[in-house]
């Protein structure tokens, strides 16, 4: 087996740190990552809690497969309740972090509780301890992951870190490890901030001798290699030009949405995509781009390492932010560009760094400054509001000033860290709020896309793409395309997508696998790896266990089938070009047999027989 | 009679339109041209070809020999990709 086996459960009221071993029998029904700390979560955890309560809780979980030689084995999720959607979060990353957590003998970190002031985690193989954070509180990630190796004399260490935003409780604050990975939706930054916790810190040298069948495993292992080596999408196409590959694909299909969903083209999508990445800028002659990258253990390296041109405005007094960094991916890229309708690749990618610098979602940022501008334009907000910046669309300027206020919490800034929702309802507009139950959308359109709107509208975290990328089929024809525009065999699209991913999330290993793997291709791994049998069936039955017990959480937390909508715009206002024209979301086509299909009752609550079913 | 259409390549592709700009390119075809007379005027492999649009709709393989390309058309090809 993979499991380590231990639970390091840190008490931060009390500033104890125990150990306690792993429910097996729950890992049994749920695996590991998203689906066992989930169940951790809603185990422990009132539903009705508040999430900046004490009494909310942080988990930090690894998958069986994480730390393993398989590719793609660097996976952990962060878990909590989410104080941007009052729905259950998990977010995941990738980096180093979550299999250096394995190898210093931890399957799983549970924080609650909250600390007197400041503190961050530091382990060291079974040796965990509280160290006072006080020095490096109101820092940026990048700030403290430097403090945090000098002071332990220690450049190996790996830490996730929250930056001021998190700190400042930013509804869209996320967890940053290894400088730019992030676990990056839902605010989980937020609540770690909340509980006074800075960081993380993680020194392992136990690695992890306990697969079941270690020459079995090696042999899938290695042929699960080859296949992603063959593909040409985990092969060739990520680890040349990343997600941001996308940019042009979904602008030609008409799904690109822009200027806070306005339109569904961006006229200038080619000048901010990942083919314009790796052209020679116009000023210094270099591309955007300096390399790829890949986290632990990963074999597709779809990673953006980028440079900002030294002269640009954003960055001309800024020295820190020359250097090689965390370059644009597709999301961040159309939340921050396409979709305030800014068309500098510079602007963004310096925004996107001040992103991991501050801690935040860009995507969340990206489309609350969309509302924002579109606030600004129709008149609900003006230069009074906003400090005397012009927040037209399009205006890299006001892009770059909002990211700043908004990452250390000035002026209007503290306004955008509410998020979108609340942003919009402040101001009397609710209904430019591109979200769902609270969380705003990623980088495609609900109109154009049908299923992906379905998605977004029954996505147990609010509007999310890697809950059902329901796109693969859509677009790309991953695994067999389907008709974006038709709405019939969606909600069956949607379902198996959503329950899929729900299993993929709990092994330890990236999504982006899925590319070239199937689910029997995962289940040979967990196979080797893990006691007992692991078929396709088994696993496929527990991401729907997995599925259905957040939906129980956030129903117990007082969310209804009335939640599970798109806004207005999606659902009333018609595209305005590409292949959707004159197209809406017809959600009301497909929401009653997805419901049936779930086996739930009209008002979307899981019925007795499904929860006895699934052993809920 | 000819049609008016605009080629576009995207990712590995562009470089069969690089004595083009590498981008796009406006066409003068025969009516009745299909989306594989183009990619073998330019060039470009079928085995390195994955996703074919005509006016951001997909095109099922089978219709790259058969749909006839109109007046005003926009042929968009890409490789394999993907993302998220």
């Amino acid at each position: 087996m993979a499991w380590q086996r231990k639970i390091l459960r840190v008490n931060l009221t009390e500033g104890s740190c125990t150990s306690e071993p792993v429910n097996m029998a729950w890992a049994a029904d749920y695996l590991g990552g998203r689906g066992l700390g989930s169940k951790y979560l809603v185990s422990e955890v009132d539903p009705g809690v508040d999430p900046f309560s004490p009494d909310n809780k942080l988990i930090m979980a690894t998958g069986p497969l994480t730390g393993t030689p398989a590719s793609t084995g660097s996976r952990y999720v962060v878990i909590t309740k989410s104080p941007l959607t009052g729905t259950i979060a998990c977010s995941n990353s990738g980096g180093f972090f979550g299999a250096e957590l394995k190898f210093s003998g931890w399957d799983m970190i549970i924080f609650e509780g909250r600390a007197k002031s400041p503190v961050y985690l530091h382990i060291e193989n079974d040796q965990a301890t509280l160290e006072s954070a006080d020095d490096i509180w109101g820092k940026s990630t990048w700030e403290t992951e430097g403090w945090i190796k000098k002071r332990h004399q220690d450049p190996q260490l790996r830490i996730a870190s929250i930056g001021p935003a998190g700190e400042n409780r930013v509804l869209f604050a996320c967890v940053v490890n290894d400088l730019h990975r992030a676990a990056g939706r839902s605010g989980v930054g937020a609540v770690m901030g909340s509980k006074n916790l800075k960081a993380v810190a993680v020194r392992g040298t136990l690695g992890l001798d306990t697969i079941k069948d270690m020459p079995r495993f090696m042999d899938v292992v290695g042929q699960g290699k080859v296949a992603l080596a063959e593909n040409a999408v985990t092969g060739k196409g990520l680890p040349t030009y990343g997600t941001q590959v996308l940019m042009n694909v979904i602008n030609e299909v008409g799904a690109l949405p822009t200027r806070n969903h306005r339109q569904v083209q961006f006229e200038h999508a080619d000048q901010v995509s990942g083919e314009a990445m790796h052209e020679p800028r116009k000023r210094d002659g270099k591309p955007n781009l300096i390399a790829n990258a890949a986290c632990f253990g990963c074999t597709i390296a779809c990673g953006r390492i980028s440079k900002v041109d030294k002269d640009h405005f954003s960055v001309k007094t800024k020295p820190e932010f020359w250097g090689a960094s965390g370059g644009l991916e597709y999301e961040s890229a159309w939340a921050l560009l396409p979709n305030t309708g800014v068309s500098d690749l510079e602007a963004g990618t310096y925004v996107n760094s001040l992103c991991n610098y501050y801690g935040m979602d860009p995507i969340s940022f990206g489309v609350t400054v969309s509302a924002a501008m579109e606030l600004f334009e129709v008149g609900a907000i003006s230069e009074a509001n906003t400090g005397g910046i012009k927040l037209g669309f399009g205006s890299a300027e006001a892009l770059v000033a909002m990211a700043e206020l908004t990452g250390k919490g000035e002026g209007f800034g503290r306004e955008l860290g509410m998020g979108s929702k609340r942003l919009c309802a402040r101001y009397g507009r609710p209904e430019l709020s591109m979200s769902v139950k609270g969380q705003e959308f990623p980088a495609y359109d609900g109109r154009s896309l049908q299923g992906i709107g379905l998605n977004y509208a029954t996505s147990n975290r609010g509007a999310c793409h890697v809950r059902g990328y329901t796109v693969a089929s859509e677009v790309l024809g991953i695994p067999v395309k389907t008709d974006p525009n038709a709405t019939e065999g969606k909600a069956g699209l949607v379902k198996a997508f959503q329950d899929i991913t729900a299993t993929w999330d709990s092994t330890g290993l990236c999504l982006f696998t899925s590319f070239a793997w199937g689910m029997p291709e995962v289940s040979m791994q967990l196979d080797a790896a893990l006691e007992g049998q692991w078929p396709v069936e088994r696993l496929m039955e527990i991401g729907e266990r997995i599925y259905n017990m957040e939906r129980d959480f956030n129903l117990r937390a007082g969310l209804t089938g009335k939640d599970d909508t798109l806004p207005d715009r999606i659902l009333h206002e018609p595209a305005t070009s590409g292949p959707a024209k004159g197209m809406v979301n017809r959600l009301g086509e497909m929401l009653p047999e997805y419901y049936r299909l779930r086996g739930w009752s009209e008002d979307g609550v899981p019925t007795g027989e499904t929860r006895q079913r699934l052993g809920l | 009679m000819v049609v008016q259409v605009t080629f576009k390549c995207f990712a590995t592709l562009r470089r069969y339109l690089a004595a083009h700009g590498g981008k796009e390119v406006s066409l003068t075809l025969e009516e009745g041209s299909t989306p594989n007379q183009v990619l073998q005027r330019f060039g470009v492999p079928a085995g390195e070809t994955h996703l074919v649009l005509v006016n951001g709709v997909h095109l099922d393989t089978p219709q790259w020999g058969q749909r006839c390309l109109q007046n005003g058309d926009v042929l968009s090809v890409w490789p394999p990709i993907a993302g998220g």
